[in-house]
């Protein structure tokens, strides 16, 4: 393994732990203010669903209409299905199965093949090239 | 490292040949979410001794936080919950990463199959079972609504944390009123 790729791979490590670790001491030190308990009661919904929703509206980063964007379609499939079960495998199935008659019947063939990961980070330009610069963060 | 987003991120770029401090600065970025989690995730953690709490804190990511956020709403919070959810992610992150880079290519198109939605379709599981109420779907649908809004203006993981601080103030507002 190169020297660089071992630096990288640290630096990554480490400032991802920069993320997690200061909070997480902070706020189990002492008690909190009401306000503050009351706050983050709901932080969980609304995390989840901030980090989720653009997914679904811009898949692969870009805006599609919602006739063109299989995710949508996915995702009601999938919130159909839950009125059945709770299981995850079975719900991500759905929702999956879904994504894919649809790509395969239904969109025209340009709209067929999207970016492997979803790219939720706006890292992508409209075309698709990839932009780096610091500035866009 | 145990962060998805951020892999996903720094693969392309290594490949384009950006340097590493970009790439460092772009992860960290990815990854700011985290202090929200880790802030809600903390008041939990009260009797855990401190070196363990930092040591806790490293596996902080989407899923081991939705599921115990969703269990400890049914159940007494137990932090040996979020350390057995937390390792059980680790060992699958670590063994399928393996199967990929190994098997990996053996699937040409994922997408013909749909699976690039099986991250949306599992955030959609996850998050269904902590909507119990009212205020919890007004929570989310703000919150949902919000980060499309930011996403679409602010370039990068802005919306996260916009939408994220904006739903829980919300929520926080309904209850205080009632």
């Amino acid at each position: 393994m190169r020297f660089d790729m071992l630096v990288l791979i640290l630096g990554m490590g480490l400032i991802t732990s920069l993320t997690r670790v200061p909070f997480f001491l902070m706020f189990s030190r002492r008690e909190l203010s009401p306000r503050t308990e009351r706050l983050l009661r709901h932080v969980p919904v609304a995390l989840l669903a901030a980090i989720v929703a653009p997914v679904f509206t811009m898949p692969g980063g870009l805006l599609l209409p919602p006739m063109e964007d299989p995710y949508l379609l996915g995702a009601a499939v999938t919130l159909l299905a839950a009125r059945f079960t709770r299981n995850v495998i079975v719900l991500v199935s759905a929702g999956v199965l879904c994504v894919a008659v649809v790509r395969a019947r239904w969109l025209p063939d340009a709209r067929r093949q999207q970016p492997t990961h979803p790219d939720t980070t706006g890292l992508l330009d409209e075309g698709g090239t990839r932009s780096f610069s610091i500035m866009r963060l | 490292m145990l962060a998805g987003a951020s892999q996903f991120v720094a693969l392309p770029m290594l490949v384009s040949g950006a340097s590493a401090f970009v790439i460092i600065a772009t992860v960290f970025f990815v990854n700011i979410r985290h202090y929200l989690m880790a802030a809600s995730l903390a008041p939990y953690f009260r009797a855990t001794p401190r070196w363990a709490r930092a040591v806790i804190a490293q596996s902080v990511s989407d899923l081991s936080y939705a599921l115990a956020v969703a269990r400890w709403r049914e159940q007494a919070p137990s932090v040996a919950y979020f350390i057995g959810c937390a390792t059980s992610i680790n060992i699958a992150w670590i063994v399928t990463s393996a199967l990929g880079a190994f098997f990996g290519g053996a699937v040409e198109h994922p997408e013909r199959y749909g699976l690039d939605f099986a991250f949306p379709a599992v955030f959609i599981a996850l998050l269904l079972p902590l909507v119990a109420d009212r205020r919890n779907l007004a929570v989310a649908l703000l919150s949902g609504v919000l980060a499309i809004a930011v996403a679409a203006i602010i370039p990068g993981q802005w919306y996260v944390i916009v939408a994220g601080i904006g739903g829980a103030i919300l929520g926080a507002l309904m209850e205080h009123r009632r």
